[in-house]
């Protein structure tokens, strides 16, 4: 094959991506730049770090980091933790894993915005399944989405509950990967269950641990569909995550510089988060 | 098998097992519920039991009360389309990257790398104004190319991981046998690599099917994806729960479906989707 041939093999892929996402990219940076209004998009105005100002004293800004924070910490959090006993829970069975796997599995394959639909109706106040059964056992439920501190931790529980199967299935992999000659040789030296996981597991998934958190990490970040279903980013705010107020400054606010603004911070901290993680492991791979 | 179980020394298997049948109930209680709604009656959607006669009426009241089928039929064309580009295109630009030679190629490997990292968000507010200035707001072809965008990059990772383990020998001896390369691709390497051409699809066709924040931002009246659907019954006064859930089993079914009966080859898709 002739050399400018072969170049022929990448045009329609980079021709896409380089219109689709990098042009774009690029476009976000100078409307960073600029005071933009969706109302009025011919007639942009140079503002300079009008827009980077705009963030520090943005009440909501803040309120909205420190939302993304909870939201993704305590969603990982409890991802790593439920999908590993569940791995491992599945990795001891003998037979059936099959069809375990493919039950547990089975949340990752709802969209979030399908989910939200479930646990709307789940978490409604008069006549959800939660506040029903709440009530016939002689207790006040409370308002799930409505309730100012109670709408951010409602939204995170069903980003847990789709997170879950992606780590447990990854981790299972791992499992089941592992070589059995550390685990033998544990058991003969009499190490209790929680030992063998903690001083033998633990160690040798970690690469995979690594993978698994970073993934989520930045799905829980983009985890838009949960919170528009659900809240809408409310009660006044107290659920309102950073991508879904990306969305509110641009399509409610009409500000598409101040909404550009926003996420190229987001996509910073998405990027920066990632190589952190990336950075631990290479740093894993080159010791062990 | 079943008598195994009983023998005491697979009392810890007896309690493996337990865990898990008391766990798979709560754990589906969500699906399940939803299952269960999408069968009654508007009346008895909210009655704490277990016990009710179902019904198919929701299944057919979506479609013919509430205009479900112009959403579904938007979505299969969006999620059809975006899919085959992603993966001709996709694959394609793999083979070159792993086989061709490419001068540069590394970069251009990273660089695709790169835009998998840019979170859709970071280029939602300007691919809207892109879109509407082009005059393609509200058509089928801006919410394929965006879902193309996210698709492509993930594709190459994939297809280029499964390309590198196809061994070398067996394509120079094609070439010496006097395929063209072109030859030695579609007749050598994309059936050996058919686990990863099936994995990639599933999951390209599934991430496009999904798409909800993209189709909220360029779709309008006539390209409406079947999420946008989900977004319009909130401002009613008396919401029909039973339809809305019927709804929601029909778009969620497809994909438990083909995901679960492709297992194999999905759970390789996502370990070498992570690993890449």
């Amino acid at each position: 094959m002739k050399p400018r041939f072969r170049y022929l093999t990448l045009v329609p892929a980079l021709v896409l991506v380089l219109g689709v996402v990098l042009y774009p990219f690029g476009f976000m940076i100078w409307m960073v730049f600029h005071r933009i209004s969706l109302v009025a998009m011919s007639e942009p105005r140079f503002i300079g770090l009008g827009n980077l100002a705009k963030v520090l004293s943005d009440a909501q800004f803040a309120m909205t980091f420190r939302n993304t924070a909870l939201f993704v910490g305590e969603s990982v959090i409890m991802n790593l933790l439920l999908g590993f006993l569940l791995a491992l829970l599945v990795n001891r069975m003998r037979w059936g894993k099959l069809i375990f796997r493919s039950i547990f599995l089975l949340p990752m394959m709802i969209a979030p915005l399908a989910a939200s639909v479930i646990w709307k109706l789940l978490y409604d106040p008069a006549q959800g399944v939660f506040n029903r059964t709440l009530i016939s056992l002689g207790l006040s439920g409370p308002d799930w989405l409505g309730g100012y501190h109670l709408a951010l931790q409602s939204t995170i529980a069903v980003d847990v509950w789709l997170g879950v199967p992606f780590v447990f299935v990854v981790l299972l992999g791992g499992l089941e990967s592992l070589p059995v000659e550390p685990f033998e040789s544990a058991k003969i030296d009499g190490a209790s269950a929680w030992q063998t996981v903690r001083r033998i597991t633990i160690p040798m998934m970690r690469p995979l641990l690594l993978i698994a958190v970073t993934f989520r990490i930045v799905w829980s970040f983009r985890n838009f569909g949960v919170i528009y279903g659900l809240t809408q980013g409310g009660p006044a705010g107290a659920s309102e995550t950073m991508i879904f107020r990306v969305w509110r400054v641009a399509f409610a606010d009409l500000d598409l510089g101040y909404a550009a603004t926003i996420a190229l911070l987001m996509a910073a901290l998405i990027l920066f988060v990632t190589i952190l993680f990336v950075i631990g492991l290479a740093r894993q791979s080159t010791t062990s | 098998m079943r008598a195994l179980l009983l023998r005491p020394r697979h009392r810890q298997d007896l309690l493996t097992y337990a865990v898990a049948v008391v766990l798979v109930p709560i754990y589906l209680f969500p699906i399940l519920w939803l299952l269960r709604a999408s069968l009654v009656t508007q009346r008895e959607l909210f009655r704490i039991s277990w016990t009710f006669t179902p019904t198919l009426r929701n299944f057919v009241l979506v479609f013919s009360d509430l205009g479900f089928a112009k959403y579904v039929a938007n979505s299969l064309l969006v999620t059809t389309m975006a899919t085959l580009i992603s993966m001709a295109a996709g694959s394609v630009a793999a083979y070159g990257l792993v086989r061709l030679d490419i001068k540069g190629g590394k970069w251009i490997a990273y660089l695709l790398l790169f835009t998998r990292f840019v979170p859709p968000v970071a280029v939602l507010v300007p691919f809207f104004v892109l879109i509407s200035s082009l005059g393609l707001y509200d058509s089928h072809l801006a919410l394929i190319l965006a879902h193309i965008s996210i698709l492509i990059p993930y594709v190459v990772f994939v297809m280029y991981g499964f390309f590198l383990s196809i061994p070398l020998e067996i394509e120079q001896a094609a070439i010496v046998d006097g395929c063209s390369m072109t030859q030695v691709f579609v007749r050598i390497v994309l059936p050996l690599a058919f686990p990863g051409l099936v994995a990639a699809t599933i999951f390209a066709a599934i991430t496009s099917w999904n798409d909800f924040i993209y189709a909220l931002v360029i779709t309008g009246y006539n390209s409406a994806t079947w999420p946008i659907f989900f977004t319009q019954y909130t401002g009613e006064v008396t919401i029909k729960w039973t339809q809305i859930a019927a709804g929601a089993v029909i778009v969620a079914v497809p994909v438990v479906l083909l995901a679960t009966a492709m297992q194999k080859f999905v759970t390789r898709g996502l370990t070498l989707g992570a690993i890449k």
